[in-house]
């Protein structure tokens, strides 16, 4: 199995054997998977199902019943001894939700990001386009201080301060409200495949197969590029450069049919296309726009 | 080859509330969630309490997950997230120093990483890396996976994967000299 794979890359270098020294010294100590499971069986405890659904009621029905139960508790006649019978109300509450609970279920999900110090002519955030943050999108600091993002990077972005001043470490915050940043949050709460292409440039998403057949893909599936990146830093020490898809000229609308002549049909088929090993210069994407087909290339 | 319920199988099952389908699920992937929130922590006791942590949050919202192949890279980012949220909540804030202005020398020859082996300067170094990137290298060199386990767990060739790994490498040592330089 292993065989039909050529290993004959940076790991069997002289540097990258070191470095897989280093990984494998520094790997976490064994764990027992099985009574993780066990713990986390333990920890969800009920059935799914109705407990779940009723997830966004319970804060409120947690309020009631307690407010029963002290109601019960001022107005109920004092016994002359003490019994050490639990009440029955008290078993039956749930434990109030946590803060972390009701910041689950706020409707738009916060951005937090940290100020980690300077970048260029600004500040250096550890939040990014995997955030859903783009540029000129801004975040509150403390003390009304404002961000506005300038540069961003996958990972992180730069921000010029307006009202004030940030120290490092300083959290800055924003309501997830934009596509980006819904759709970032989607992927990391449910799982939604988020389409993001970063180092390419591209947002993309399946296009539907009613849109598909209308423009003649045979077998209905294809991609449709919602965002287009023009630039990003891969460097926070460096400026911003231009990504692939700006360079080849990619737009929001745009169909994808081929990449380097392989026909793309969903996000995984994307990425192995891109390939990544590719030399940039020969790639070479077709794309249907405005119902004209076109190939774009960098040469 | 092993009869073993796939992902999908077991996700639905899940979702009908088929607790030992769940325990399956996390038993399989227990491990990543682990080695995700360690590469954030450094700490095995918060790692597993985030990896718990982990799963039951993805029990909480299994309903939501619409694409059954995206549960791993789903697992590897909750488990980030979370280690990430822990540390903000429990203000394990390093100041970090103002950026450099640096430029890597491509043709540096190679130099050994003697001076530059230290746990937290790898933790940063792996926490620098695109996400695909670092789940990969640790998946093999972590999890011990084989690139064809790998594959089969993420979909991605074990061809595409292999190239990942080296490609993570090369990453994490630029990474770790352009650290190195700025100490």
């Amino acid at each position: 199995m292993s065989s039909e794979l050529d290993t004959d890359g940076y790991d069997n270098t002289p540097e990258g054997r070191e470095l897989v020294a280093l990984l494998q010294r520094y790997a976490p100590p064994a764990v027992d998977s099985r009574a993780g499971a066990q713990a986390v069986l333990a920890r969800i405890g009920k059935p799914r199902g109705r407990v779940l659904r009723l997830g966004n009621w319970l804060p409120p029905l947690v309020g009631a019943a307690a407010a029963v139960a002290l109601a019960f508790v001022i107005f109920s006649p004092k016994p002359d001894t003490q019994l050490d019978t639990p009440s029955p109300v008290a078993k039956d509450i749930p434990a109030p939700p946590t803060q972390a609970d009701i910041r689950h279920d706020r409707r738009f999900p916060e951005i937090v990001a940290l100020v980690r110090g300077a970048s260029g002519d600004g500040l250096l955030i550890d939040a990014g386009l995997k955030d859903g943050l783009r540029v000129g999108d801004t975040l509150s600091g403390p003390g009304g201080v404002t961000a506005r993002i300038t540069a961003v990077g996958v990972f992180e972005s730069r921000v010029a301060v307006v009202g004030g001043t940030l120290m490092t470490g300083a959290e800055l915050r924003t309501a997830a409200t934009t596509d980006a940043q819904l759709r970032a949050a989607k992927f990391a709460e449910f799982g939604e495949d988020p389409g993001a292409f970063f180092g390419f440039g591209a947002l993309v998403s399946g296009l539907p197969l009613s849109e598909a057949r209308m423009l003649g893909i045979s077998d209905g599936a294809a991609l449709r590029v919602d965002e287009t990146i023009p630039a990003l830093f891969k460097d926070p020490a460096s400026d911003p450069q231009a990504t692939l898809a700006a360079q080849l000229d990619l737009r929001a609308g745009d169909v994808i049919v081929e990449v380097n002549g392989t026909h793309v049909r969903n996000s995984s088929d994307l990425g192995q296309a891109l390939g990544w090993s590719l030399d940039p210069k020969l790639l070479s994407v077709r794309v249907l726009r405005g119902g004209k087909q076109l190939d774009l290339n960098l040469r | 080859m092993t009869g073993a319920p796939d992902d999908e199988a077991l996700i639905t099952q899940a979702r009908r509330g088929d607790h030992e389908a769940f325990r399956l699920l996390v038993e399989r992937y227990y491990r990543a969630a682990y080695a995700s929130a360690y590469a954030v922590l450094g700490n095995a006791g918060d790692a597993e309490e985030i990896a718990q942590e982990t799963f039951v949050q993805v029990y909480e919202k299994l309903d939501r997950l619409r694409e059954p192949g995206a549960l791993t890279s789903w697992i590897w980012r909750i488990a980030r997230d979370s280690a990430l949220k822990y540390i903000r909540k429990n203000k394990r804030i390093k100041a970090v120093g103002d950026a450099p202005d640096l430029k890597l020398d491509e043709e540096r020859p190679h130099e050994p990483l003697v001076a530059t082996e230290d746990k937290e300067q790898l933790m940063a170094a792996l926490g620098e890396l695109p996400d695909d990137m670092r789940e990969a290298l640790l998946m093999r060199y972590w999890e011990d996976l084989e690139y064809e386990q790998m594959a089969e767990r993420t979909g991605v060739s074990a061809t595409a994967l292999y190239q990942r790994v080296c490609r993570g490498l090369k990453r994490l040592r630029e990474t770790i000299e352009r650290k190195d330089a700025l100490a």
